[in-house]
């Protein structure tokens, strides 16, 4: 665990350098990828530029509408740079929203693109588990096993590095398909969605987990394996839809 | 049976176990595991039950974490020398008259094995805080706590469970407020 980095009076919070890093590393292999699709890699860099500063200030306006009395006689914090001003969730929300909007303006179908940013949201998963990994949080169960870490008080799952793991796998499968224009739009995006949904489910067992359970199972597994059911759905639609269409143009 | 029709029933069946074992995986994630109960655990960590520590303050009074019972913390690691804890200090004092009614306990570690006595004296003096300064000689507290950068706030609940850390600062008034309504909210 290295929650902060101290280079001489400077200390970094390590969890916030990782994900910048992510954000570097993912927009380079868009960039890359991209161009093996053939889409213009510069609505993908406009996309994510866009999409991270709405959702820098849609974090923060989210994060206000839910407070504002907590903000009276001191509005100067408004414009604090500490990072606990932030409201993921809601800032998510409208990155989302934001990276929809630019999409839907453009030429190819909004699943192209997509498809196109499946290496940046792939990167990304793995450098939020490397930045939790970093700071401790997200943290395993106990276990007695060999390769587990001592964390909190005990011997632990690394359960960050299993979704790290998991996330490189997958990284790996999509940067190295070669014939992915054989593929339908967003396949895979879908197959991303699916497959990381898969690794979730299976790995987040080995995860302390602060969601509510209903009759004794977890509510945080039982999302997943309904995002990973939707996953398979439009995978199977979207492929047999595909192969109905090169059916029909060969006959 | 053509070709085509033969591998989508082969795709869908296979999208159906794969769907049950998800299913099943969950069924079996449901069994409590032994020892998780991480509320009984202490660690510097959201989720676990504070460290205790023994400390005297500035007045000389003697306090101990564990003896806090039924009130909220905010529990706050800082320096004289380091700029952002100088910075937010009045806040901590305007919020700890706002809130000292409703039960909220405010504390502050000086990190004394790295700063000077006579400077936190004067700090205080200068700034007439009023919450309880304690002096960690040792820095054993601010090791336990796994302080890292200074200052770093901790939010415990009446349980004594930690529900947020803010390494880093300056912690402008409204944050504090919020996380401290958020702690009597769950108090309440």
């Amino acid at each position: 665990m290295f929650p902060i980095i101290n280079l001489g009076p400077l200390s970094l919070p390590s969890p916030a350098i990782i994900l910048l890093l992510g954000f570097w590393l993912g927009s380079y292999l868009t960039e890359r990828f991209a161009k093996s699709i053939k889409i213009d890699p510069g609505v993908l860099e406009k996309v994510l530029w866009t999409s991270m500063f709405a959702g820098l200030i849609g974090a923060r306006l989210s994060f206000v509408a839910r407070f504002p009395t907590a903000f009276q006689g001191d509005w100067s914090s408004l414009i604090s740079l500490n990072p606990a001003f932030l409201d993921p969730f809601g800032g998510l929300v409208i990155a989302i929203a934001i990276a929809f909007m630019v999409l839907s303006k453009q030429d190819l179908s909004i699943m192209v693109y997509f498809d196109g940013l499946t290496p940046f949201f792939g990167t990304m998963i793995l450098a939020f588990f490397l930045s939790q990994f970093s700071s401790g949080s997200g943290h395993g169960i106990l276990a007695e096993i060999p390769w587990g870490i001592y964390l909190w008080g005990g011997i632990r799952h690394p359960v960050q590095l299993y979704f790290a793991f998991g996330s490189i796998v997958l990284l790996t499968v999509i940067m190295t398909v070669q014939s992915i224009k054989l593929y339908p739009p967003g396949y895979v995006f879908l197959l991303f969605i699916t497959v990381s949904a898969g690794f979730g489910l299976f790995f987040s067992y080995f995860q302390v987990t602060n969601f509510p359970t209903f009759k004794g199972l977890r509510v945080d597994q039982i999302l997943i394996w309904m995002l990973f059911i939707a996953g398979i759905y439009y995978l199977n639609k979207v492929f047999s839809s595909h192969i109905e269409g090169l059916n029909e143009s060969n006959k | 049976m053509t070709v085509n029709s033969y591998l989508y029933k082969r795709r869908v069946f296979l999208s159906i176990i794969i769907v049950i074992a998800g299913a099943f995986w969950i069924w079996f994630s449901r069994s409590p595991l032994p020892t998780q109960k991480q509320e009984l655990i202490k660690a510097p960590q959201v989720g676990f039950k504070a460290p205790d520590f023994s400390l005297d303050s500035l007045s000389g009074e003697n306090i101990i974490l564990s003896e806090i019972t039924n009130s909220p913390v905010v529990l706050n690691f800082w320096a004289s020398w380091c700029p952002p804890c100088r910075t937010e200090m009045p806040d901590f004092q305007q919020a700890y008259l706002e809130y000292k009614n409703q039960g909220a306990i405010f504390i502050a570690v000086n990190a004394t094995n790295q700063d000077k006595l006579d400077d936190v004296l004067s700090f205080t003096n200068q700034h007439q805080l009023t919450f309880p300064i304690l002096l960690d000689h040792s820095g054993r507290t601010s090791r336990t706590y796994n302080v890292h950068s200074l200052p770093t706030t901790y939010f415990i609940d009446n349980q004594g469970i930690i529900r947020k850390i803010i390494i880093g600062g300056p912690i402008p008034l409204s944050l504090l407020r919020i996380q401290i309504d958020y702690l009597i909210k769950e108090n309440n």
